[in-house]
């Protein structure tokens, strides 16, 4: 079970139409997996776009847990910024994000979103949980480099 | 893997420990006093600048006949060392003058010849230059049971992530074991003894400085490798190159080698027959 990057960038670039200038996968604990955006968005962008949002993520998760009993529950975050639009949802264990310029319609933008989810869901979750797995026994073995 | 005997031997002054010193980099002495009855593996060094060449014949001659006698399984690694102190353009032939002596002397005690080519390889060696990598990583390659599956596995692994290239690294010594690559291009020949050397030379570098190497990542616009600690005996080093490289994902690659590590940990079990 391996994830195959160079197919992911395309199913994601798929929804770089219109005004929809990046969709990036970020894991919780903020890096990067994939990202595909327009010409004009680099990787270091997306890179410090990824941390910032998977803290902000984090902060109305914990947030509107205090409200709504427990954390976890978090579906979406639509964030309006100054130069465009920022949507975020959870995806298996990770978060799958689009940003928009300012001219986006906001339907079609959580449209995007949520059939990106949809398609991607069943594999990244296979993924997501033999990865998990992995590192549950690679925390149990702790194992350094030098052990010879 | 299971352990596998090795003795390394040689004439007083032929190189020996200086060889172990580069390809081991463990500078705790070994406990050489101990020798099993069983060898598996001889490496015998021959110093090319030896002017006492029919001792030296006649040395090994004896050790591969005491050799024969308890482990007719053995396999006999003969190196030419010092190689660097030839000329460049006498290099090649010394070499094969002295490999043809070699493969005389074991062929009169095994008496056939085909079994002699199986059982003896001769390589030229120098701690100078890249040969001693290559001598020493073809000896670790030849001792690995099942290298082959693990070669096939790896190419799997190359063409499913899409890598460039993927090495699996034994990991005392850096030695290349196995590699896959899936394109052809122009490749510099002696890049594996470059990048064991450097790597190397790294680890011992942050040892030194009291911590663990566990993980490096090299990236630029072009090119993108990480070497990572893959199972208790291999490090794996994935290279992607291209004009996107740049926006490959390390922790994409850090994970996908996570998802496959187990599988080839199950290839260094001991097989049980």
């Amino acid at each position: 079970m391996i994830l195959r990057q160079k197919v992911l960038v395309e199913v994601l670039g798929e929804v770089n139409t219109g005004d929809v200038v990046a969709a990036q996968l970020v894991s919780r604990e903020g890096l990067l997996l994939c990202f595909s955006g327009a010409a004009s968005e680099t990787t270091n962008q997306a890179a410090v776009s990824s941390a910032l949002l998977s803290t902000i993520w984090g902060q109305f998760d914990k947030g509107t847990g205090a409200a709504f009993g427990g954390s976890g529950h978090l579906k979406e975050v639509v964030l309006e910024c100054e130069d465009g639009y920022i949507a975020a949802c959870p995806l298996a264990n990770m978060l799958l994000v689009l940003r928009a310029r300012s001219s986006a319609k906001l339907g079609l933008l959580r449209a995007k979103l949520h059939t990106l989810r949809n398609h991607l869901n069943d594999p990244l979750t296979i993924i997501a949980e033999a990865n998990a797995e992995e590192m549950a026994k690679e925390k149990r073995k702790k194992t350094t480099a030098d052990d010879y | 893997m299971s352990k596998r005997k090795v003795l390394l031997m040689g004439k007083s002054g032929a190189g020996k420990t200086s060889m172990r010193s580069i390809i081991f980099a463990n500078y705790i002495a070994r406990d050489t006093s101990r020798l099993g009855p069983t060898i598996e593996v001889l490496i015998y060094v021959f110093d090319v600048e030896s002017r006492e060449c029919e001792r030296d014949y006649n040395y090994f001659q004896t050790c591969l006949e005491a050799l024969l006698i308890n482990s007719p399984n053995a396999e006999v690694f003969c190196l030419v060392h010092k190689m660097d102190l030839i000329q460049e353009e006498h290099r090649e032939r010394t070499f094969e003058e002295k490999c043809k002596d070699i493969y005389r002397l074991s062929d009169e005690l095994i008496g056939n010849k085909e079994k002699t080519q199986s059982i003896v390889q001769c390589y030229k060696s120098s701690i100078w230059d890249e040969t001693l990598y290559k001598a020493w990583s073809a000896i670790v390659y030849k001792l690995i049971p099942n290298v082959q599956m693990i070669e096939k596995k790896l190419s799997n692994f190359t063409d499913v992530v899409e890598a460039t290239e993927v090495l699996l690294f034994e990991r005392a010594t850096f030695l290349v074991i196995a590699h896959s690559e899936t394109t052809e291009q122009n490749k510099d020949v002696h890049r594996f003894e470059k990048v064991s050397n450097i790597i190397k030379q790294f680890k011992l570098s942050c040892s030194k400085m009291g911590s663990h190497f566990e993980q490096v990542q090299v990236k630029n616009d072009q090119f993108a490798a990480f070497i990572e600690a893959f199972t208790p005996n291999t490090f794996i080093m994935v290279v992607m190159s291209g004009p996107g490289a740049s926006s490959i994902s390390g922790s994409a690659i850090l994970m996908n080698i996570r998802l496959a590590r187990k599988h080839f940990e199950k290839l260094e079990e001991p097989v049980s027959i």
